[in-house]
Formats: C-alpha cells, structure tokens, sequence
C-alpha cells in the first residue's frame, strides 16, 4: 500500500482511516512452504535477518537488533567470518600458479578473432581500380596511444565523431583521460589534444575539426606497478 | 610505445576493452585470473574443469565487455561469468557421464585436499576444514555468495533451486561456520 499524497492527510483526531490497520509485513521466510529447510534461529532474530542486515552494511539501523547483545555477537561472528572469507579467497588466488603462456595465448587469440573493428573509413587510393580503408578500431587504437604517450595521461574512453566512412567528411574526436595527481590538468589536457591531433594527421586522412579531451579521473602513481 | 597499463584502475581497463583495446582486456585478466581460477576450482572442484571454465568465460567477458554498464564493478560481474561457465561445465559434465550421481563433483578435488587442511593450524585452516565438513549443497550455495558475491536469484538459478531454499541453506552455512570459528578467535 503506497501513500496517495492526494488523499487528504490523515490527522491524529482525523477520522479512522478508510483502510484498516494492516499487520506489519511477515517475513516470507516464516511462512514459505519450504520451510522444511527450517532456517536456523538461535533467537528470536533469525541468522538470514542477520545477514541481510550485514549485507546491507547494518542499513537502515535496526534497533532491535542493536539493542539485543546475543544479535550483535552474532552479527560479529558474522563480520569476522566474512572478513576471514575474504582472506581466504586472497591465499586460494596468491596460490594459484602462474598462468600457462599457451593458455593466455589461447584466450588472446580468441580475443582476436572477435576484436572490435567498428565502422570502415576509406582511404584514398592511388590506384582508382582498388579501395582502401582503416578500421574505426585501428584509428581508436591510434588515438589511445597518442593520448598515453602524454606523461600522466591515460586514455580511459575514445571515439569519433562524424560521418567517418564518407571520405572527407569532417569529423571530431572525443577522448576521456585519467590524470596522475600533481600534474597540472589543464596542460595535460592541452598536450593529449595536441599529441591526438598530430598523431591522426601524420597516419590517418581524417579532417578532424576538434579534438575534445575530457578529464575524467584522477589517479594516483602506483608505486608497485613498476611504471 | 605502449604505455604500462598494470596500475590502471579496473574500470578504465574495462573501458578501453570494451572500446577494442586487447592490451588491456589482457592486463584485466591476468590481475583476476588467480581469482577467477580459485573461484572455478572451488565449483568444478576440478583444476582441468577450472581451467576450461575459466577460458570459455574470458572469452564471453571480452565478447560482452561492450554491454557492461558499470565498468567500476567489472570483477564481480567476471565473477558472475566464471560461475555461468562452470556450471555449464559441470551440466554437460553430467550428462556426458550419463551416471545418475547428481551430486556435483566428489571431494578429489584440488580445494582444501586433506593434507592441505590437517597441514594448517591457524584459523584460516579451521576456516578450509569446516568448509570441506560442510554438506555439498550448502557448501555450494555459500560459494556461490560469499566468494562470487552473486544475488540469491542467480543462485537460485545456478542451483536449479528457489530463493527460500537458498536462503535457508546460506543461513545454516554461516551459522555451522560461525560456530566452528568461535574457537578461533
């Protein structure tokens, strides 16, 4: 039952409200057939109220199970078990090996068969028998290492703008970077749109009338990513 | 020159993926790829069926890369495909085997062996133990949750169970491993 905020409002000497009082809702869990599966109660606040009550990370504040001290210990029985889950899971993926080279390369060569070549530009041709173009994908590819090649940029996003696959067609680019923190922004900025710019002039035949570059993040220096 | 990407974050990763970038669908996967491998042993309770799982799902991971709405939480929906693959696995399994043994996978497996487990003896080892001790189908659903965080409808689908029966079989999960892990605290 939803609130109508039309209805009138009903006051505390209003008349009785057209609806009767409804019981507050029971928990499907207490009255679901497959209650052969009996939910494990060790009080009167089931484990699965608990847990959910842990998941929604103890939101909204429940005061009756923060009021109730076999609850609570339960609740950090619970945390902890998560907790200890968590490095658990750390140790399994510490120890796995080494992926094999030949499975990744497998993977990658998968990968490849399905790569993401996107819309076709042509290029003008010296021979007029045959037709050349570049994929939408090649020139994305081009873009982004234009923009990582800029110290403290990398490209999180590219694309063109435009009717690329009529030749001549006047185009813009759009590119989202991350920038380290401490580098001045709006320079960073500058050098991705220039870098961008120049790289697709010397390799590509696109008019591109714009270069958008949006700062989008900041990151920081990962200190043990060996760059 | 290719940049580093090893300390990009995941969501610019899988945004560059999604857009075409190899490079950086294989960084993705080579920084998950211990995750997802555990994640797979503990379903298939086989490091082959693992493996396998595991290659089918990156492969679906780069095919729907594109249609990933939140590229931040890329490695909990990578989760959720890894696990899709595996049971995959393990119905073809079954039927390939023709046997009416339903009960997934038997303990042979490369999850928590028994050497492993009496090896430990700190709290993490008692945590393997009473995860080895727990009945099959609890010890799936739990998996399934707490170390593939997926919803209780996927599970429910996954197991080819209901939302209740889930539920129930997760709360006494975490009651029987609460209980075991009272003494080591």
């Amino acid at each position: 039952m939803s609130d109508d905020p039309t209805r009138t409002p009903l006051t505390p000497a209003g008349a009785a409200p057209s609806d009767p009082p409804v019981d507050p809702p029971v928990d499907p869990a207490d009255v679901d057939p497959a209650a052969e599966l009996e939910v494990v109660d060790d009080g009167p606040i089931s484990m699965e109220r608990l847990s959910d009550y842990l998941d929604a990370g103890r939101e909204p504040y429940d005061p009756e199970i923060e009021s109730d001290p076999s609850a609570l210990a339960q609740l950090a029985a619970l945390a902890r078990l998560r907790s200890m889950t968590a490095g658990l899971l750390a140790e399994d993926a510490a120890a796995e090996p080494a992926p094999d080279p030949s499975w990744i390369a497998g993977v990658m060569s998968r990968v490849r068969l399905e790569s993401r070549t996107g819309r076709e530009i042509p290029l003008s041709s010296p021979d007029p028998r045959s037709t050349l173009h570049v994929t939408e994908g090649a020139v994305r590819s081009l873009i982004r290492e234009a923009g990582d090649s800029v110290p403290g940029s990398v490209v999180i996003s590219c694309g063109i703008v435009g009717d690329v696959d009529r030749p001549d067609a006047v185009v813009s680019v759009e590119v989202a970077i991350s920038a380290l923190f401490g580098t001045t922004v709006p320079d960073v900025a500058d050098a991705v749109r220039e870098a961008v710019a120049a790289h697709l002039a010397a390799q590509t035949e696109l008019v591109v009338e714009a270069v958008d570059v949006t700062v989008r993040d900041v990151h920081l220096l990962d200190t043990d990513g060996g760059l | 020159m290719a940049v580093d990407l090893s300390g990009a974050a995941d969501g610019v990763l899988a945004t560059r993926a999604a857009e075409g970038d190899e490079r950086a669908f294989e960084v993705l996967l080579r920084r998950h790829l211990g995750l997802m491998t555990a994640y797979a042993t503990r379903l298939t309770r086989s490091r082959a069926d693992a493996s396998d799982a595991v290659q089918e799902a990156s492969v679906v991971i780069w095919r729907e890369l594109p249609r990933l709405q939140t590229p931040d939480a890329v490695r909990g929906w990578m989760m959720t495909i890894v696990s899709r693959k595996a049971y995959d696995l393990i119905r073809s399994r079954r039927v390939a085997d023709d046997v009416d043994e339903l009960e997934v996978p038997s303990q042979s497996g490369a999850v928590d062996d028994p050497e492993r487990v009496a090896a430990s003896t700190d709290a993490m080892g008692a945590l393997r133990t009473a995860l080895a001790r727990l009945p099959a189908s609890q010890r799936e659903v739990w998996t399934l949750r707490e170390v593939g965080g997926e919803s209780y409808a996927d599970i429910a689908e996954r197991t080819g169970t209901s939302v209740t029966a889930v539920r129930g079989l997760l709360a006494r999960a975490r009651e029987t491993l609460t209980r075991e892990m009272e003494a080591w605290r």
